[in-house]
């Protein structure tokens, strides 16, 4: 018989873990302890040899869906002098370092589900079931150790039964820190715009049901945050919810009841359908499905091939969605314009008030926002779009010990990170810090991060841009840092993409996406470069063009279309041509043409796919991120490749896409079908990064080629480039674990101060 | 390094120019920032270079530019203006009739503020090495208000008030600098101080700024970060011409950052706003209530829009037009 004590480290507290332990060594017939500490879990085992070696097996193979265990450690070991004894769960204890990890919000489990549905259960519909497997984590955290006092749960003390289950190490609510009933935990109730009380627990759900079939706006709070939910089937509910929320466009993400409801509007592949029933529960982006175009109002998704679908992920949620004739709902989420989305109760009442007719409320606090997670497929590769809900806070692991970094990330899609011992923790994607209330929630998060889990960095990575808001915040929050990088944004996303592949030596790195400041003090954004995190070259990119009208531009592709008209055509007919696309604009663009010389030239490829869009008439302004470009997409179809030009020019290679201009415009007057011109840009475009890929790798031996940038959201051409890069031998680097758009920033300069500062 | 055109665009990289100059002087200069200096006696003493090019345009000229444009940064802190001394450097070969024509336009708005020029000079470069004439002017007043208007009076709750449509000299310079037309366009240049000596009677009155180069929009982050108090004004409330909207359009400015050379920006205490305004209205009939000081978001301006976010207003980064004034 020996004694053997275990130190388990990874995302092992509140995830059912102690619990776990406790049932295997009873099957073990195992006595000791398990405790939770702030390096992780401490396990003292008491038995046969055998038995511990099992224990230790079945400890990585059985571990709960949420864990993940980095290491076991073997803290000692000895002849046991006496008896087994009991096994036992001990109280937490506090120590000086806290490495522990927090885990990502998590999607109902199947046991509570089946609980819940069970007439005979204590919790027979009740809307916060949760248990040690599932249910709020990240979000009602507000300090470590994991207990319930120090969540949002902390004002909801458990009766009797509960405490019970809580205090059982074979419940499945052992520790379990939002464990509730309806006896001692929240309540529901739904009230109408005012904040007028109308009902309570099931009967508010049933009242919200009987609310949306009748084609009302409601908000409901779920675990990030509020939604706003309606009918998707409701042509009118949907019109108002666009018109009172000021968004003509941006597609809404819909909540399916199950798969077979999912499957009633979207194609689900086997990478679809992994995602979906993921305890993550991410948005996933899918083909919409063949002749479901009359099933849902045009005015959820328009003018795009797809829905974002995602299961329900609360008890709310399902008890919602249980009704045939509401297998299907909106819920997107509720905020005003581009601010973050709304989570308190008084804040909802406030600021929803002109867009909801009723609201679906309780009273657990969330203390830190978060979206839902946003995956799209291509094909069978899933890209993310929004990394948050059911993703962070969980780390990178590196097997070095890090030095202490804030990578302060870009701006419109901003998330910081931060370096730790051996973790690199993302935010959650925290908007557009152009917004006031942005800024508050990036603040928050940073403040929450850093007290968390005691880091106080020692070093700070951030954009090049002179203006960047996330790096005056992070300056100004770290007045104390040893010494600070400014790194080039294109720079950043290569690093970010070699990081997420674990890839160590020198990529080639097609970095296309909307807007970076460049090294020369033009706005770069269609990059050929050559490097690693260490340092790179600008190999190469795309021809420049005047921007006219700097942020304008973006809102209006119609101008950057100009531009480009006039580099390939010259003055005359480019005159000639902006009269006939843009009779309208005639003033505006004489203007622009006079003045192009004065504005900031761009190599932005974001901006080139925006002007082919305008130029085939989709949309000359946009209303909201990269709109044009979507759409451009969503008309692609068929086989044609347009001609793009490879140059060298003072030793850079430039992607010349005026042959292809002129080849849309020809293909336009000769009256060659949109959708053939549409995919003849995204493949000829392709096909000329490939071939820009294969020359460097002949001159320099690479052969992967790191693709990031938020234009690498785009599905065609992420497809088409892989495969003409694999036909040529080469390896495409495709993001994984974060977004190849500016939500990777952070990560990036992470990895760029990593080279910069380990000793 | 070089000094660049950025460095004179009046937004933050003027603002770090200045901080190097200042930081020579050290202790023997002023430290707050604002339009004109108040020094021993009661007097305030402000100075300011001017190159406006093209140097007539509709609704002014060099020369009327030289006086509002001084004694409009003593107005704005309650200084009645008196004095004046100007030096002109002239390019060899400008018309002598152009020069007396500046000068008369100069003594006009000079004659009607019933200040006196009493120091002046003047020099002439070879040609080539000057573009026709600059002026330089220094203006010198008495304070006549209670307490001196500035930025260290600005408590949460003010309300701002603006006194005209804003950008109007900005997107004019601007438009004839890249020949766009805009026949109905003129600049706002006027003189500020018949506007605010009313004001200076009202103890409620807190601090004032004309909006010169760098717009509303700079002027209010240099309050918000100077007195770390956020501000937030709504869209909808700003006044705008239809035609300083078109030439930001056309140009891709924020209407925020354009330049106005006669309109001011007002903090009032709330319970006087009202007062405030009707008295400006004699004179100012476009003048109104933009926005307010607020406990939220320190050293932030935001700027309600149509769509219901609060966007952040940032100084002007870059030069937008050269020689604006
Ligand atoms: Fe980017
Ligand atoms: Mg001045
Ligand atoms: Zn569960
Ligand atoms: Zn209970």
């Amino acid at each position: 018989m020996i004694r053997k004590v275990l130190l388990v480290k990874g995302i092992v507290q509140g995830v059912g873990f102690r619990p776990f332990c406790a049932k295997l060594a009873k099957e073990l017939k195992l006595g000791g302890s398990v405790q939770n500490n702030s390096s992780g879990v401490l396990i003292e085992l008491c038995g046969s040899n055998e038995n511990i070696d099992e224990f230790s097996k079945k400890l990585l193979d059985e571990a709960p869906p949420l864990a993940m265990i980095q290491t076991i450690e073997i803290i000692s070991e000895e002849k046991l002098l006496g008896p087994i004894g009991e096994f036992t769960i001990k109280a937490s204890e506090r120590q000086e370092m806290q490495l522990v990890l927090i885990p990502p919000d998590i999607a109902t489990c199947d046991d509570c589900l089946q609980e819940m549905r069970d007439p005979n259960d204590k919790r027979y519909r009740y809307p916060f079931i949760n248990c040690t497997n599932c249910g709020p984590r990240y979000t009602i955290i507000k300090e470590l150790p994991y207990d319930r006092t120090k969540t949002t749960m902390a004002c909801f003390p458990m009766c009797d039964d509960c405490s019970s289950e809580y205090n059982d190490v074979t419940d499945r609510r052992y520790h379990a820190q939002p464990n509730a009933c309806p006896e001692c935990g929240p309540t529901l109730w739904l009230c109408d715009a005012r904040g007028k009380k109308l009902a309570s627990n099931d009967e508010a759900i049933a009242l919200a049901k009987a609310h949306l079939k009748a084609g009302r706006i409601l908000a409901v709070k779920g675990i990030g945050g509020y939604h706003l939910a309606c009918d998707p089937r409701n042509d009118e509910a949907v019109r108002a919810l666009r018109a009172r929320k000021k968004r003509p466009d941006k597609p809404f993400a819909l909540m399916a009841k199950d798969f077979k409801a999912a499957e009633k509007v979207v194609l689900l592949n086997g990478m679809a359908r992994k995602l979906l029933a993921s305890p993550r529960r991410p948005i996933v982006v899918c083909p919409k499905a063949k002749g479901c175009g009359p099933l849902l109002s045009a005015y959820v998704a328009p003018n795009i091939d797809t829905y974002g679908v995602m299961l329900p992920y609360t008890p709310i949620q399902h008890l919602l969605l249980e009704d045939e004739d509401l297998d299907l709902l909106i819920m997107t989420s509720a905020n005003l314009s581009d601010e973050p989305l709304v989570a308190g109760n008084r804040e909802a009442l406030q600021k929803l008030a002109s867009i909801t007719d009723y609201y679906l409320m309780h009273d657990r606090d969330i203390y830190v926002k978060i979206d839902d997670s946003v995956i799209a497929m291509a094909g069978n590769t899933p890209i993310f779009t929004r990394r948050a809900r059911g993703y962070v806070p969980q780390p990178y692991i590196s097997k070095d010990v890090l030095p202490p970094i804030f990578g302060a990330g870009g701006e419109m899609k901003s998330t910081f990170s931060v370096s730790h011992d051996h973790y690199i923790f993302t935010s959650q994607y925290l908007g557009d810090l152009k917004e006031v209330a942005s800024i508050a929630l990036y603040e928050h998060v940073m403040d929450m991060f850093l007290s968390l889990y005691e880091i106080s960095p020692l070093f700070l990575v951030h954009d090049k841009h002179p203006m960047y808001l996330s790096t005056k915040i992070a300056k100004d929050k770290l007045p104390e840092v040893k010494d600070s990088l400014a790194v080039q944004h294109h720079h950043a996303h290569l690093a970010a993409c070699l990081w997420d592949n674990d890839f160590q030596g020198e990529a080639m790195g097609l970095i296309l996406d909307g807007t970076g400041f460049g090294d020369d003090g033009n706005i770069w954004g269609g990059e050929i470069l050559v490097g690693n995190a260490k340092s790179f070259i600008r190999w190469g990119h795309l021809l420049e063009a005047p921007l006219p009208g700097g942020d304008k531009a973006v809102l209006e592709p119609w101008r950057f279309a100009l531009s480009i008209l006039l580099k390939t055509f010259g003055l005359d007919k480019s005159m000639e041509l902006a009269d006939k696309f843009w009779p309208d604009r005639k003033r505006t663009s004489e203007a622009l043409i006079r003045n192009m010389n004065i504005y900031v030239k761009t190599s932005s490829a974001g901006r080139l796919f925006d002007a082919a869009a305008s130029l085939l008439g989709l949309r000359d302004a946009v209303t909201y991120d990269a709109q044009a470009a979507i759409e451009l997409e969503a008309l692609a179809k068929g086989r044609e490749c347009a001609p793009f030009r490879l140059e060298r020019e003072n030793g850079h290679l430039i992607l010349d896409w005026r042959p292809a201009i002129e080849w849309l415009i020809m293909g336009l007057m000769g009256g060659k079908r949109k959708e053939r011109l549409a995919a003849g840009f995204h493949d000829g475009f392709a096909a000329a990064l490939a071939q820009a890929c294969k020359d460097i790798s002949l001159e320099t031996r690479i052969r992967h080629v790191a693709l990031s940038g938020g234009v690498w959201q785009n599905k065609r051409l992420l497809n088409v480039t892989c495969a003409l890069l694999r036909r040529a031998g080469l390896e495409p680097l495709v993001h994984k674990n974060t977004s190849p758009n500016d939500e990777c920033i952070s990560l990036g300069q992470i990895a760029i101060g990593i080279e910069r500062w380990s000793k | 390094m070089f000094v660049e055109l950025k460095h004179g665009s009046g937004g933050r990289p003027t603002q770090q120019l200045i901080g190097e100059i200042l930081s020579i002087y050290g202790d023997n200069s002023i430290k707050d920032l604002e339009d004109c200096a108040l020094i021993e006696g009661g007097l305030g003493v402000t100075i300011d270079g001017f190159t406006v090019s093209p140097r007539f345009f509709p609704g002014g000229d060099i020369g009327k530019l030289a006086v509002c444009g001084s004694t409009n940064d003593l107005a704005v802190r309650g200084v009645k203006p008196m004095y004046l001394a100007m030096s002109i450097l002239i390019e060899e070969g400008l018309p002598k009739e152009e020069l007396i024509k500046v000068v008369k336009s100069a003594y006009g708005v000079s004659k009607e503020l019933d200040v006196k020029l009493v120091a002046g000079d003047t020099k002439v470069l070879p040609r080539g090495q000057a573009d026709g004439m600059y002026i330089t002017c220094c203006a010198l007043g008495k304070a006549v208000t209670g307490r001196p208007w500035g930025i260290n009076n600005l408590s949460s709750g003010d309300i701002l008030v603006i006194t005209g449509p804003i950008g109007k000299h900005g997107a004019l310079i601007s438009a004839l600098h890249y020949g766009l037309d805009v026949d109905q366009l003129a600049s706002d240049c006027a003189p500020l101080w018949p506007l605010m000596q009313p004001l200076t009677e009202v103890a409620g009155v807190k601090c004032a700024r004309d909006c010169t180069r760098g717009g509303l929009g700079t002027v209010l982050c240099e309050w918000a970060e100077g007195a770390g108090i956020g501000i937030e004004i709504e869209e909808d409330l700003i006044p705008l011409d239809p035609e300083v909207a078109s030439v930001a359009d056309v140009l891709g400015f924020d209407v925020l950052h354009l330049a106005c050379e006669g309109t001011a920006v007002i903090a009032v205490a709330p319970d006087c706003a009202e007062y405030v305004l009707s008295s400006l209205r004699v004179l100012a009939p476009n003048c109104t209530a933009i926005g307010k000081v607020t406990e939220d978001h320190p050293g932030i301006v935001g700027l309600k829009t149509e769509i219901g976010g609060i966007r952040v207003v940032d100084m002007l980064a870059g030069e937008m037009v050269p020689r604006i004034c």
